[in-house]
């Protein structure tokens, strides 16, 4: 048993036994990424039905989701809309770092876009017991009810309070109980609320405004107020971006591509669109540079051109920017089914 | 040199006597990871089983092949291979525990009781005989595995498999569930009190 094996035994054994175990881990990978990719696509309907308030079984989430919900984009961030009997909730997904990874989640809010309807949040790797806890339904439920906007329609978003929302320095309807032993995960958490929320403020504002009659000094009124929030983000995080165009195209992208691709996905990708892709409606090609342009007018001066148009686009019917924006994600979507399937 | 080997005692031997966390203590670092709760104790230890198993089964069975120089690279090798088709089962047909058990799989591979199986016994066995070592030190591995995810969740989080056991009237009488079991030093507490009471029950075990 013990031969003197030679130098050119080893390396040959060692290539041949590389080669043989990937390709085995290759073909596990292939055969098992269509139910892999399911199981995810299941799970976030699931959660996003849940944030609505709707249970829902593995078996019975695609029936139900595709029910309920509906898609829209935003400035190339998607925003799931439901319609049930009591009115239109709108759903918001959300991302950010929790203690030792990504966590993420789906907010629903009522028409007003000020109430919450349910949250539902995950994580990639928190502690259990104690950072892990944000997954469980008594945390959840403490968001329902509260508000993100203040009474006077300032952005504040919803704080997870250390020892307690009694503690909360501000209203308690902004304030739930933090997870005690999971502070850094409970701090990503209010994080992860706050840049989301607020990457999402022009749009809520957008269809308040639709909602109520086009009014000019509403119209004035919240384009004042979305930029003092804005600022103080700006001036709050140095590190990130510095123009807001930038901020509201670049930094979800970023963390898309760093945080929320689980590890596994990296590895056995076989497509460049798949997993990814199934979360947010990410455009590998180049955006019609029109079209970008135009959608990032988020710019405090130009804040009241972009609400204006909204308006017009409200007035006007529905026929506006959001539907041609569909129209492209809808293109560019296909775009990759076309890409996906030449590969195969 | 391979004479007729006692299958059964191959089986039970790893739960008593040679257990790779009580008395050979391997695999400590998961063992403190992945038992706050009972369930994904379970799977991992179902995991572990599997790997352990085969790994020794595909090891023995290339044993006579397989350079000296090189048989620690090999044998990372076939474990790791091995490891990664678990996470991918595990995430393709129980989803939900995939996600908490999260890089523990991963981990399995620089779990000590698979390598140390393999030097031990794996390389100089026939394969029949080290799958059933290996499954074995798998169960050694998984039962202490589930004590201590039955403890830690009973007293951490007062539940069992996530079902409510403590029921809310001690709550509400002063009862407080445990943290201290629900972090990891906990778990090293009762695996030492398990050691101990394993050792002064049979005294052959203490080393001198």
């Amino acid at each position: 048993m013990k031969k003197n094996f030679s130098n050119r035994y080893i390396f040959i054994y060692i290539t041949v036994l590389v080669i043989v175990i990937a390709l085995v881990l290759s073909l596990a990978a292939t055969l098992l990424q269509q139910r892999q990719d399911d199981n995810r696509k299941i799970e976030k309907m699931q959660s996003i039905l849940r944030s609505a308030g709707i249970e829902s079984s593995v078996e019975n989430a695609m029936l139900l989701y595709q029910k309920y919900v509906t898609e829209e984009l935003y400035d190339e961030h998607p925003v799931y809309v439901t319609q049930i009997d009591n009115g239109r909730i709108y759903i918001f997904p959300l991302r950010g770092k929790g203690l030792w990874g990504p966590v993420w989640g789906f907010i629903a809010l009522k028409e007003d876009m000020n109430t919450v309807v349910g949250i539902t949040l995950d994580h990639k790797g928190e502690t259990p017991g104690l950072g892990a806890q944000i997954t469980t339904a008594e945390f959840q439920n403490q968001f329902r009810g509260k508000k993100i906007f203040d009474d006077r329609g300032n952005f504040v978003s919803i704080t997870l309070v250390k020892g307690g929302a009694g503690n909360f320095s501000g209203n308690r309807k902004h304030a739930v109980d933090a997870i005690s032993g999971g502070t850094l995960t409970s701090n990503g958490v209010t994080e992860m609320l706050f840049s989301n929320l607020l990457m999402y403020e022009p749009f809520m504002k957008e269809r308040l405004d639709r909602l109520a009659a086009p009014d000019t000094v509403t119209k004035q009124d919240t384009a004042e107020e979305v930029t003092p929030a804005y600022r103080q983000y700006r001036s709050d995080t140095v590190d990130k971006p510095q123009t807001p165009s930038a901020f509201i195209t670049d930094t979800p992208k970023k963390s898309v591509r760093q945080q929320s691709v689980p590890e596994q996905e990296q590895q056995q990708q076989t497509s460049p669109v798949s997993a990814a892709d199934t979360f947010q409606k990410m455009p590998e090609q180049p955006v019609p540079q029109q079209q970008s342009n135009d959608s990032q007018q988020s710019d405090p001066e130009k804040q009241d051109v972009y609400l204006d148009t909204a308006a017009e686009v409200s007035e006007t019917g529905d026929t506006g920017q959001t539907t041609s924006k569909k129209e492209n994600s809808r293109k560019r979507r296909s775009n990759k089914k076309q890409v996906q399937a030449d590969e195969e | 040199m391979e004479q007729k080997t006692n299958y059964l005692k191959l089986i039970t031997s790893p739960l008593g006597k040679e257990n790779p966390i009580t008395v050979q203590v391997l695999g400590i670092c998961s063992a403190l990871a992945v038992t706050v709760q009972l369930e994904p104790a379970l799977v991992m230890a179902l995991s572990v089983i599997v790997v352990t198993g085969f790994s020794g089964l595909i090891i023995s069975a290339m044993r006579n092949s397989i350079p000296l120089r090189v048989r620690i690279v090999v044998q990372l090798m076939v474990v790791s291979a091995l490891v990664i088709l678990v996470d991918q089962l595990l995430q393709a047909f129980a989803y939900q525990m995939s996600k908490k058990l999260s890089v523990f799989v991963g981990l399995i591979i620089t779990n000590c009781i698979v390598m140390g199986r393999f030097e031990a016994f794996a390389m100089m066995n026939r394969p029949w005989a080290a799958f059933i070592d290996g499954v074995g030190n798998g169960f050694g591995y998984g039962l202490i595995l589930i004590v201590l995810g039955f403890f830690r969740e009973l007293f951490g989080s007062g539940t069992l498999l996530g079902i409510q056991v403590v029921p809310q009237s001690w709550y509400e009488s002063g009862y407080e569930n445990n943290g201290l079991f629900i972090l990891p030093p906990m778990a090293l507490i009762l695996a030492g009190i398990i050691i101990w009471i394993q050792r002064s029950r049979n005294r052959s075990l203490i080393e001198t």
